[in-house]
């Protein structure tokens, strides 16, 4: 299942990208932690205070199936 | 879905011209306007000079309704509108513009708070904070 995937902010900033295409190779139906995933590609996440959207919602976790995905890393808002 | 981002910083015109604007809507009794402005913060002895703001700019927008929608049902308002900006704002010019109109002042009152907060909290928006030297550091809202 391919996604794509937008990062923000710092993150954007540390990662050297502010979107790209990953393929997720798991079977449908599998739930994968997507803090996981992008902490194992990206290790500085893990000292990093961010939120993950799925297609514009705040959630943790994505569900491998035929869809369109939109993963988003947040770091902290600063509106205002 | 209505986009409430505006390139480079909101002028008083912009904001003079909205108010301009709701003089027909006669049954409007009060309004509570919110600006908010870049200001010249000091972090590890450097000034800031300028906001560089960015966007998950269709998620901010989904945001900016919601936050709409929610402020229409708690409060009796007649109008409300949202303005955030995008690129770089410098110190001293406004960021974000939100206006809230009702018959009646409490109303208002209420709302402006609630809207405001409620963007700090729940938008994706994002902000370098630039310095004189061009360094720059993640502004971060409390």
């Amino acid at each position: 299942m391919k996604v794509s995937v937008h990062y923000f902010g710092l993150i954007a900033d540390k990662t050297g990208k502010s979107t790209e295409t990953i393929e997720f190779v798991e079977p449908e139906g599998t739930t994968l932690d997507l803090r996981i995933i992008f902490e194992n590609r990206f290790p500085f996440l893990k000292g990093t205070n961010y939120k993950i959207a799925v297609n514009q919602v705040i959630c943790e976790s994505i569900l491998i199936n035929k869809s369109q995905v939109e993963i988003a890393l947040l770091p902290p808002f600063a509106g205002g | 879905m209505k986009n409430c981002f505006v390139q480079g910083a909101i002028t008083p015109a912009f904001i003079a011209d909205s108010i301009a604007k709701h003089q027909t809507k006669t049954q409007i009794g009060a309004h509570q306007i919110f600006l908010g402005q870049v200001r010249n913060d000091l972090i590890d002895g450097k000034e800031v000079v300028a906001i560089d703001y960015s966007a998950y700019e269709e998620m901010a927008n989904n945001a900016f309704h919601e936050i709409r929608e929610n402020a229409f049902s708690k409060f009796d308002l007649t109008c409300m509108h949202i303005y955030h900006s995008l690129g770089v704002v410098e110190k001293g010019e406004i960021c974000l513009f939100v206006f809230v109109s009702s018959k009646h002042r409490k109303e208002v009152q209420k709302a402006i708070e609630f809207i405001v907060e409620a963007i700090k909290s729940d938008v994706p928006v994002f902000g370098k904070e630039i310095f004189e030297d061009e360094s720059y550091t993640w502004k971060i809202n409390n």
